[in-house]
Order: C-alpha cells, then sequence, then structure tokens
C-alpha cells in the first residue's frame, strides 16, 4: 500500500493495518478513539467519505485519517480538503495513473478555494480570506 | 440497450474519442457509414462483435460501445432512438448568416 | 454586473488547465472512461446522441457583451455557428470535439468564463431572476446572492460527489421569474438588517417525481445562511439514496425523512460545526454586492409614452417591462419566432446583440429561465431603434409571456436520454400559436394565453410539469406519444400539472392544443388566465374538449 500525504509526499510500503477501518456508509455515532482511521470509500463515484471526514474533524478527531477506497488521483485534493491526512493507494491504482499522477495531480489541480474550511489539511489559504487580508 | 433476441440481426456502434463522431465496427475498422458495418445474426456473431467493442474501448479509440438491433434486409435500426442516432437531427439546423 | 479580480481570473485559468491535464490522461489510457465522465460532466462535457455537447455556465444569467462576443467566436470556430440557451440560463454547444474542449476552456477564462459544475452530482450553476437587480417589484437584488454562492460552491471539495446533482435558485421578489420553488434548495431573499436575511425551501424538482419545495426556515439572517447550506448538503450527501438515481435527489431524502426529521438531523450537524470560519462571508458579500450598484444615469431621462403601431407596438406591449430607473426599460428579446427552435442563436445573432448592448444596455445581457435574452438596461429613447435592429436580425417577435414563447429541451434531436423529439413539436405549436395570437391582437383582444413546455422525456429538462400547459414526449412501443398535463406553474404558487389522459402523435398535439385553448376561451370569465380557469373547474371540461367524453365522467 501507498499513503499520498496532504504535504505531497508518496510513501511506499505503508503500513495502515493497525487503522481503525470505517465505512463511508455508516454513521458516526461517537468520535473514535484510535490515532490512525482508515475511511473506506465504497465506490470513485461515492462522495460520503468526504463528509465522513468532515463530520469527524467537526467534532473534535485530531487523529491521523486516511481515505481508503477506488479514488482516482483527481480526488486527493477534495479528500484533503475535507480534513483527510493522507490517500491510500494499491499498487494496481499506482500502476495505472502512473507514479507521476499521483504526485503531481495535487499541486496541478486548482490551487486555491474560495472559503477554505479550518477542518482542511490542504494547502489552499481561501480566496475569500486572501482578499480580506489585502483590503486590510 | 436492449436486450437481443438470439437471431436478432445486430451491428456495433460506439464513438469516437477524440471526435466523438459516431461510428460502426466493419470488422476490421470503425467507418462513420452504417452501410459498411459488420452484421451479426446468432449468438455467437454477437458475442464476438461485443468482444470487439470491449477491446477497442479498452484500448481508448471509442466509448460507449453497443450493439444496436436491425432489419436484416434493410439494414435499419429497429428503435426509434437508435434511428433518430444514426439519421441526425430531424429539424432544420440554424443557419449562420451574416446580418 | 461582478467583474472577475485576479483570483477569480486565476481560479478559472487553473481550472482550464487541470481539465487540459485531465484530457491528456485520458487520452494516454491513465484515466478509464469510467473515472473520466464525472471529472469532464464537472466540466460541462457530455457525450450525447450524435456528439460531444459543452455547456458553459452562465452564472445567475448574467452576461456582458464581449462575454457574448466569445461564446459566438466558440459558436462559429468550435461549433456549427450556433448555440442553444437552457432553462438553466447556461448556453451548449451541440457539436464539439474532445480534442478541442480544452482550448474552449482556455478561451473562455481569459472572457472570465467557464464550465465548472454545469453537469455532475454537483452544484449547478446558481440560477436567479432575469430581471434581478432592474425589476420594479424587487425588494433585493439576489444576484450579490448568487454570486456569493457560485464562489462558495465552485469545486467545494466535500460536496463533488453527491447522490445526485444539485440545483439552487435565489429570487428577490414576490413574483418568482425563476421557478425557484422546483429547484433543490430555493431562496427568497428579504431585507434584514445590513444583509439580507433568507427564506430557505428545500426539495423542490422535477423529474419522474415532480416536488414543489417546502419551507425549511423563515427569515434566516445572512450570518447563519452558509452555515446552515453547509448542514444541509451534509445531510444530503450522507443520507440520500444512492442505490437507486430515480430516488437520489434531496426531494426524495425529504420526503422519506420527513421535513422536520431533516430539519433536526441538519441542525445537530450544523452544531458541530465552527461556524465561525463563515463570518468572512459578510464581507465577501459587501464587497460582491458593491459591484451590483447601479452606475447609469438616471436622469435627466423621463419616462416616455410608450406606444406605437403594428409589430412595434405588440412588441413594446408583450417584450419591455417596466424598469425601476425612471426612463429606461427592461427588453426581451425572443428566442420563439414562428417555427425557430426554442433557445437556440446564430453567432451573427448573438454578435448583433452584443454590439445591441454595447449601444443601448450599458454592455449588459441576461439569459432568461424560459430561454429568451434580455438586455436589462435600455434607455426608453432607444427602444424604437433596439426594436428595429432585432428586426434586422429576425429577432423583433413580440411573444414573450405568451403561449408561443414555448420552453423546449432540445429532446431526441439531440439529446442521447431523451424518449421523443420535442424539437419539431414546439415548432409546429408555435406556427399555430402565433397566429391565434395575431388573430386576437388585431381583433383589439388580449393575446395572452397559458404557458406551455415541453420535454422530451420524463427527466422534465424542459420543465412540462411547471406549465399551464405541458407536454411530455414518451415512447410507445417505438413510437413517439405525448401526454399532456394541465395546470402545472412555476410561479409563487407553484404547482404540478395532472396529466390529461392518453397520449397523442406528433401530428395530433396542434390540435389537442388548440382544442383545450379553445374550451377556455369558451369557459373563462373575462380576462381570467388559464390557471385559474382550471383551477375553478378541474380537468373535466378540457377531457372532455379532447377526448369527447362527457363532462360528469371522473378523471
Amino acid at each position: 500500500m501507498w499513503l499520498l500525504k496532504s504535504d505531497g509526499t508518496l510513501e511506499k510500503d505503508a503500513d495502515v493495518s493497525n487503522a481503525l477501518e470505517l465505512f463511508a456508509d455508516s454513521a458516526i455515532v461517537a468520535v473514535p478513539r484510535q490515532p490512525r482511521i482508515i475511511v473506506e470509500f465504497s465506490a470513485t463515484a461515492d462522495g460520503r467519505g468526504f463528509s465522513v471526514a468532515r463530520q469527524l474533524r467537526a467534532r473534535g478527531y485530531t487523529g491521523t485519517l486516511i481515505a481508503g477506497g477506488p479514488l482516482i488521483p483527481d480526488q486527493a485534493r477534495h479528500a484533503f480538503q475535507s480534513g483527510f491526512d493522507a490517500v491510500a493507494i494499491d499498487d494496481d491504482r499506482i500502476g495505472r495513473h502512473g507514479e507521476a499522477a499521483w504526485r503531481e495531480t495535487v499541486q496541478r489541480a486548482t490551487p486555491e478555494l474560495y472559503l477554505a474550511d479550518t477542518t482542511s489539511k490542504g494547502a489552499e489559504a481561501g480566496i475569500w480570506a486572501l482578499r480580506q487580508r489585502a483590503l486590510h | 440497450m436492449p436486450k437481443l433476441k438470439p437471431k436478432s440481426t445486430a451491428i456495433l456502434t460506439a464513438n469516437h474519442l477524440l471526435s466523438g463522431a459516431i461510428v460502426y465496427w466493419t470488422g476490421s475498422e470503425w467507418t462513420e457509414d452504417p452501410a459498411d458495418a459488420l452484421r451479426a445474426g446468432d449468438p455467437e456473431a454477437h458475442a464476438s462483435l461485443g468482444a470487439s467493442g470491449e477491446a477497442e474501448e479498452a484500448a481508448d479509440v471509442v466509448v460507449g460501445a453497443y450493439l444496436v438491433a436491425v432489419d436484416p434486409i434493410s439494414g435499419d435500426p429497429l428503435e426509434l432512438r437508435e434511428r433518430q442516432r444514426i439519421a441526425g437531427p430531424s429539424i432544420a439546423l440554424p443557419v449562420n448568416v451574416s446580418l | 454586473m461582478y467583474q472577475y479580480d485576479g483570483y477569480d481570473q486565476a481560479f478559472v485559468r487553473a481550472r482550464a488547465a487541470e481539465f487540459r491535464d485531465q484530457v491528456e490522461r485520458r487520452l494516454k489510457g491513465q484515466l478509464s472512461e469510467d473515472e473520466f465522465k464525472p471529472l469532464r460532466l464537472k466540466n460541462g462535457l457530455y457525450l450525447q446522441l450524435h456528439a460531444y455537447m459543452l455547456r458553459i455556465a452562465v452564472p445567475y444569467g448574467v452576461l456582458s457583451a464581449d462575454q457574448m462576443r466569445t461564446l459566438a467566436h466558440l459558436a462559429e470556430n468550435y461549433d456549427r455557428g450556433y448555440g442553444h440557451f437552457t432553462t438553466r440560463q447556461n448556453i451548449q454547444f451541440n457539436w464539439t470535439k474532445l480534442e478541442d474542449v480544452p482550448d474552449m476552456m482556455d478561451i473562455l477564462a481569459d472572457a472570465g468564463m467557464h464550465a465548472i459544475q454545469t453537469s455532475g452530482n454537483c452544484i449547478r450553476n446558481v440560477t436567479t431572476d432575469a430581471f434581478a437587480g432592474v425589476a420594479g417589484d424587487e425588494e433585493v437584488d439576489p444576484r450579490p446572492t448568487a454570486e456569493l454562492l457560485r464562489q462558495w460552491s465552485s469545486l467545494h471539495p466535500e460536496f463533488a460527489y453527491l447522490p445526485r446533482k444539485f440545483k439552487i435558485a435565489v429570487v428577490g421578489a414576490e413574483d418568482d421569474r425563476a421557478a425557484m420553488k422546483f429547484h433543490d434548495i430555493g431562496l427568497r431573499v428579504r431585507p434584514g438588517g445590513e444583509r439580507p436575511n433568507y427564506d430557505i425551501w428545500v426539495g423542490g424538482g422535477q423529474g419522474r417525481t415532480p416536488r414543489v419545495a417546502q419551507l425549511f426556515a423563515e427569515d434566516v439572517p445572512f450570518e447563519e445562511m452558509l452555515p446552515t447550506l453547509d448542514a444541509m448538503m451534509r445531510v444530503y450527501n450522507l443520507a440520500g439514496r444512492r442505490d437507486n438515481k430515480y430516488k437520489a435527489r434531496i426531494k426524495i431524502l425529504v420526503a422519506e425523512m420527513g421535513l422536520e426529521e431533516y430539519r433536526s438531523a441538519v441542525y445537530a450537524d450544523r452544531d458541530t460545526r465552527d461556524t465561525a470560519q463563515f463570518a468572512i462571508a459578510g464581507a465577501e458579500y459587501d464587497r460582491i454586492a458593491a459591484h451590483f450598484v447601479d452606475h447609469h444615469p438616471v436622469g435627466p431621462a423621463q419616462n416616455l409614452r410608450l406606444d406605437g403601431t403594428g409589430a412595434f407596438a405588440a412588441w413594446l406591449d408583450r417584450n419591455v417591462t417596466a424598469h425601476k430607473l425612471d426612463g429606461y426599460a427592461v427588453v426581451s428579446i425572443s428566442l420563439k419566432g414562428e417555427g425557430e427552435i426554442p433557445g437556440d442563436a446564430t453567432a451573427n445573432q448573438m454578435r448583433a446583440i452584443a454590439d445591441l448592448a454595447d449601444r443601448a444596455s450599458s454592455s449588459q445581457i441576461r439569459v432568461t429561465h424560459r430561454q429568451n435574452l434580455v438586455l436589462p438596461y435600455v434607455p426608453q429613447a432607444k427602444l424604437r431603434e433596439v426594436f428595429e435592429r432585432l428586426k434586422d436580425i429576425g429577432l423583433a417577435t413580440g411573444n414573450v409571456g405568451l403561449a408561443s414563447d414555448i420552453i423546449s429541451c432540445p429532446g431526441l434531436d439531440y439529446c442521447a436520454l431523451a424518449t421523443a423529439r420535442s424539437i419539431p413539436i414546439a415548432q409546429a405549436l408555435s406556427t399555430v400559436l402565433r397566429a391565434r395570437e395575431d388573430r386576437a391582437v388585431a381583433a383589439g383582444k388580449d393575446p395572452s394565453g397559458p404557458t406551455l413546455n415541453i420535454s422530451g422525456c420524463i427527466n422534465a429538462c424542459g420543465h412540462h410539469h411547471a406549465a399551464n400547459i405541458g407536454i411530455l414526449g414518451l415512447n410507445k412501443a417505438e413510437k413517439e406519444s405525448y401526454q399532456i398535463t394541465l395546470g402545472g406553474r412555476a410561479d409563487a404558487d407553484a404547482s404540478v400539472g395532472e396529466i390529461l389522459g392518453p397520449g397523442f402523435t406528433a401530428e395530433e398535439v396542434p390540435g389537442v392544443v388548440e382544442r383545450i385553448l379553445g374550451a377556455w376561451e369558451e369557459l373563462r370569465y373575462d380576462g381570467e388566465r388559464f390557471v385559474d380557469t382550471y383551477e375553478r373547474l378541474g380537468k373535466a371540461p378540457f377531457k372532455s374538449a379532447v377526448y369527447g367524453e362527457p363532462q360528469h365522467v371522473a378523471a
């Protein structure tokens, strides 16, 4: 398993076996205490995992959040900006999309959002904040 | 897409990935002329056409490949949607005359 | 209107570059079609019945003259010389090529435009009243809210893979000119304190399960509006159905959960959030709102007596609306000429309208949800000149708001999902209806009639449910069949039309509509609107007029 981290680094031979596995389709009842959680997306088109991460962060989870399942490179920024620290990628997807695509897509994706959430782990500062800072 | 009957006559169609043009499979290549499409008339031939479609999709030449049931004599599609797709818009398209 | 700053400009340029990279990776086989499809859809690119179709965003229907020229350029150089304005205030080009689209995106970005989220299961183009900012009856200009929501929802990381598409409309007047209650979320902007308040409506929509939205919350202060929308979206993203695409819209979630339970879930989620982070939206709202303040010379223009003769009189009567400023008028340009394709305009027509907007409408143009265009700032003294030029370019039909002002989806002439053709029905009906309207005007009578909308499938892009007379094209045993609904309306008293009875062939439709109109004219009180006659008498007399059944037979 590979781990693409929100700082842009790609870690090979990562071990995520000790992470608590949550499925994106089950509601969060209580915030888990485990230091590492992997949220499994059930399909590329199923965006529930992004909201699961946001809810965990909003409710105070400060451990490591990993996005698992069939995400594609273009969704990595969605994961980080929703509160994930890393995306877990299997060998098959590294091979098919190319290591470079995984490394570079986050940088190549539109770098800013208008409103950066306080729970985001992405690199964006938020255009609204940048503008207001420039004005004052 | 429709389920073909075992005895249906079918052709393979798709859209060209780059241009989006509607294309038909001749057995060895894609053509824009449905008259040149290879016709398959039994389950084995249907499966073979279907496999060609999947292979061409996997090779990123075309997208959305599927089989269309056609009349065995005229070659016209049996379904309204497919007849319309082959024929193109039934309306006169706007003409960009100078004003 | 809103002008992009460096941040907005960099944003759309980066998005165009990102799409170019995605296309390259698709062509190299690094993205499969299944992976690429949601990415291209979020950039407005469909594979339709015949070709790739690109849908470009016209945020809340506002266009500058130069942006219209950019659309004309794209139509001529990357399509077949025309475009189609849609019921969501966008424009689509029907004959694009995948290989050209990255270049088209760059050209759009240069003009401060984009195709972001014009398709896909995400928050779509935010729509509003095409008369926003100029209508005499407006309480609050909805455009600053619409622009704020455009910015907030653009590339939103969390709400990009929703169960289904999500449509938001904003209105600021009692008269709803944006079909707000047929949207997933509808906002009615009301005067507040320093910034506006909002009535929030939820769960409206058309498609196979048409629903009028329900009132979620009333008079919500500006500061709570975005945190509430944020939580509304999150509850939908997590709990909306994903097992059946026909049950995946928020209207089904709200119906299945019940409004009360949905509301509790939303507030419970909102309570966990750091809502202070949304406070910055206030300053942004003010910054955006400043872009929409009128800088038009109010004096010395005076209100003229607007009259004329013949076609000019009819045009003044139907297509010219009172302006909130003295001396100005709002001009609607009908894209519904007799026998024409509703919503279509050629590149040369777009360019002529852009020139006209420069000369006589402060360089501004609007797109309406009824697929017409608007010149929002025409000095009354220039109305004759505007009319004459519109006549030259074939767009002076004086029928806005009449029955012949038909909404029609592209139908099976273009659309991959359609079950029947819509455009030829609209064309045939427009001929019959224009003749009827001309007869009424010649006889000194009011030519007004019902609204008439046509969809080529149950997805209802042609808004047939929301029309006084709705026409739905279906496929019955590989033949086109058209079902009639009556009594729908899209205004503040929104309601869904009722099915009249068995369907008709394409050839029968104009005659059927004539029989319905004939019955109405016999039954109506003097000056009574179609919807009021229908509400008073129900469908029986219309059924009888159409099918020849006795009136006492139950529906």
